[in-house]
């Protein structure tokens, strides 16, 4: 064996030029797919740290008929028994309450509605630092009787540190709904919608606005990331009473997961067009190699060497390039993508205003997820191993003793 | 003479031509379909924003834009209306009332953008009026309780249905809280689901007595062109005559779509120019082969008197016609089943995703016969470009020590 993978080396080596042609072209396509798939990743998995950071939590834990119809009727009271169970699940960092509904905000003449989210800001903070994200003021503490409301808000408003927010809107049972709450900070949402829209308050503020006493929407879970949600999701499912639901941030973000699929799946689709062009250089070079040693073929089977060592040599000479070609594209994407997962490359002009639009900040981000270039990798080693079988067939067919006089 | 002898040359080692055409012709085929997909999405996307979300010109009071505050309304639009509705471009204008409203439904609260609108004039302006999908369009006559339009998935996320009574809240003019009531009359459904949860149509007279706004009153003033007209060059005409308010094309109004319209096409090239570098490889590899198998054969013709210019332009010339062999065929390809989805839609389930951000997954594709000759122009260079080291390696050759080569 050692001595055919010599072999097989050498003879890439015959034809020097060629090979690194071939190589080239492989690790071109190596290097546009590993980049292009890395920066789709990197932004996927910076609108759903987003959206999960900032407002769903990977994992809520809901009544089981609050996701069809989003009313305070349909919220939980306080279970710490069950909490405590959670937070000594693997991977899970944080279990907090929320209490989450909508309301009419205003100062002096003008209005808005808005997004009101109840927490525990202090306890939160350790996972979601809420508190880099402020802009004026300080956070409020988890007994909080003021607000803190998002930059668009407040300029939409005219409110600012200090003045007083009024929000009106349904409570529990229907109750009306009615409050004042001193603005104690403005910080900035990395989502447009939401940096429009949205009213922090402290828990207890919240339950008693609007006449929730010790009742909460939600329990959010956090982990460590995205890919900790499934073992997390099951765990936990297993732990709860039938009027409670658990549920995963694709399940309460359908729109934006779909978004990322359909996304996912054209640039999957593009890469592989990529590979099939490259697929026929590589089986071009080797169906070259093949026919200016048909003679060789011919001499080395007369001196005894059997077909199907043959067509060993020739299998591993395809996988070799390949294998090659493959390892260089990686090795050289690695450092650089590296480098701009630590230092995301920043977009200007309306490229910018368009992501902002979207809610995704104007950044050009990148994954280092190892499964992305392995793949890259994989790709090439079956293509290689296709057109290796082919070549066997072709070598199968061969008639050595024509060969041995061609 | 040379044209004849260099397709000669191509055709005698055929499977590698074969080889070669087929990478291009797959190559090309994919580049261009995808161009005439994502072209006729991007296409699709745009107009359909521009009749269903923002026309081709709105006109709204200075710093409306920017503060979306109520108190900054146009007065007295009627007269405007009707000098606007003279201008030979303008097809249709419409005037609307915006309010940002608190919107109570029965089985859950969220924020709403109310638009108020003319519904006879508004059918110049968008075609909401064909996007209906229950029920039937707003009709100005006064009834007891107003009639409201909303879209479908904001009717399924809040489970309203015709005839549903939705308590609507905001605050007026004057500060004071204004709560009435509206009947669900219409469910409309565009081609972007995140407008149809995130909008709702009243009639405007009752939106102007819901805010307290005098009579004439509008936020914003849409304008439809005739079709072929370029909005830009219709708006300094308009603008010169009502200086003082703030007049903006599509472009400016939704960035994404100028963004689209902008890179759109220049993505589509680099795209096709990736593929058509990895194909590269594979040309100069091809190449290469055909020269260094020549070497003896090249090495005669100069001898005997062919000059080094006119081997160059042959070696140049094969690449260019096995080019063109692949390009034109796979370009053909792609173009003929562009056509074929040009009236009838391809439909792709996974890209129903890119429908909350407006984008439909029924895809009547587009490639315009300019970008068709663009991206065969682009093949010619790759050609061309990829034949200049194989070309120049075959006239180094020293005559001389060529024709001795075995």
């Amino acid at each position: 064996m050692n001595t055919l993978i010599k072999m097989a080396w050498r003879n890439l080596w015959r034809n020097r030029r060629r090979t690194l042609i071939t190589t080239a072209s492989i690790v071109f396509s190596v290097l546009f797919a590993c980049f292009m798939r890395s920066m789709q990743e990197g932004t996927y998995d910076r609108m759903i740290d987003n959206v999960v950071k900032f407002y769903s939590g990977y994992l809520q834990i809901q009544h089981h008929a609050y996701w069809d119809e989003k009313t305070l009727e349909n919220s939980l009271s306080e279970d710490a028994r069950l909490t405590q169970t959670i937070e000594a699940i693997d991977d899970v960092l944080l279990v907090t309450p929320r209490l989450e509904s909508f309301a009419l905000s205003a100062h002096q003449d003008n209005s808005r509605p808005v997004f009101v989210m109840g927490i525990l800001p202090r306890r939160e903070e350790r996972i979601i630092r809420l508190s880099h994200k402020i802009t004026a003021g300080e956070l409020l503490s988890d007994d909080d009787p003021d607000a803190m409301i998002s930059e668009g808000l407040a300029r939409f408003l005219k409110l600012s540190v200090g003045d007083t927010l009024v929000m009106i809107s349904q409570g529990y049972h229907g109750v009306s709904a009615a409050g004042k709450f001193a603005v104690k900070a403005i910080f900035s949402h990395p989502s447009p919608d939401l940096n429009n829209n949205m009213v922090f308050l402290s828990l207890p503020a919240a339950q008693n606005f609007y006449s929730a006493y010790d009742r909460y929407t939600s329990e959010v879970i956090m982990v460590r990331d995205h890919y900790k949600v499934e073992p997390v999701r099951k765990a936990i499912a297993g732990l709860l009473s039938p009027d409670l639901r658990v549920m995963t941030w694709d399940e309460m973000q359908p729109e934006l997961l779909n978004m990322i699929e359909a996304d996912r799946a054209g640039g999957i689709v593009m890469m592989l067009i990529l590979y099939l062009v490259i697929g026929f250089g590589i089986f071009g070079t080797v169906m070259m190699m093949l026919y200016e040693r048909k003679r060789e073929f011919g001499v080395i089977n007369a001196i005894g060497m059997q077909k199907s060592k043959i067509n060993r040599m020739v299998f591993l000479e395809t996988i070799l390039l390949g294998f090659l070609g493959a390892l260089i594209g990686i090795l050289v994407t690695v450092p650089f993508v590296f480098y701009f997962y630590r230092n995301p490359i920043p977009l200007t002009g309306d490229m910018a205003e368009a992501m902002l639009e979207y809610g995704i900040e104007p950044f050009m981000f990148f994954s280092i997820q190892p499964m992305l270039f392995i793949n890259q990798a994989l790709i090439v080693f079956i293509l290689c191993l296709f057109i290796a079988v082919l070549m066997m067939i072709r070598i199968g067919r061969m008639k050595m003793i024509k060969a041995l006089r061609s | 003479m040379i044209w004849s002898i260099a397709w000669r040359n191509i055709w005698r080692n055929q499977t590698r031509s074969i080889i070669l055409i087929s990478a291009i012709t797959i190559g090309l085929f994919a580049g261009v379909f995808s161009t005439g997909f994502y072209k006729g999405m991007a296409d699709m996307r745009i107009i359909s924003a521009i009749k269903t979300e923002v026309s081709h010109i709105q006109i709204h009071a200075p710093d409306y834009l920017t503060e979306r505050d109520i108190h900054y309304y146009l007065p007295e639009t009627e007269t405007l209306l009707q000098e606007l509705a003279q201008h030979p471009d303008i097809a249709g204008v419409s005037c609307r009332l915006i309010s940002d409203c608190f919107f109570k439904a029965a089985h859950g609260t969220r924020g709403v953008r109310m638009i108020g609108i003319e519904p006879d004039r508004e059918r110049t302006v968008t075609d909401i009026a064909e996007r209906m999908e229950e029920g039937n369009y707003l009709q100005d006559t006064g009834r007891r309780v107003p009639g409201i339009l909303i879209g479908r998935t904001l009717a399924e996320k809040l489970k309203l249905r015709l005839n549903s009574r939705v308590p609507v809240d905001m605050v007026d003019m004057e500060g004071n809280f204004s709560s009435r009531l509206y009947r669900v009359v219409g469910i409309f459904s565009t081609a972007n689901s995140g407008y149809d949860e995130a909008v709702v149509f009243v009639p405007l007279a009752e939106l102007r007595t819901q805010l307290a706004l005098p009579e004439e009153a509008a936020h914003q003033i849409a304008i439809y062109l005739h079709p072929g007209k370029d909005a830009q060059e219709v708006i300094p005409a308009i603008q010169q005559k009502y200086a003082h308010l703030d007049i903006r094309s599509w472009r400016e109004l939704n960035k994404e779509l100028a963004l689209i319209t902008d890179t759109m096409d220049q993505y589509m090239y680099i795209f096709v120019l990736i593929i058509l570098l990895a194909l590269g490889f594979s040309i100069i590899n091809t190449m290469l082969m055909a020269v260094l198998e020549r070497t003896r054969e090249l090495g005669m013709l100069m001898a005997v008197g062919m000059s080094r210019w006119r081997v160059f332009r042959m070696i140049i010339l094969e690449s260019v016609l096995l080019s063109l062999c692949g390009g034109v065929l796979g370009i053909l390809i792609g173009y003929g089943v562009v056509r074929m989805y040009e009236k009838k839609p391809l439909i792709i389930d996974l890209f129903k995703g890119f429908e909350h951000y407006g984008y439909s997954s029924e895809v009547y594709m587009n490639l315009p016969l300019d970008m068709a000759v663009g991206i065969a122009l682009l093949v010619l260079l790759v050609a061309v470009l990829s034949a200049i080291y194989p070309a120049v390696k075959a006239i180094r050759l020293d005559p001389a020590e060529a024709i001795r080569v075995e």
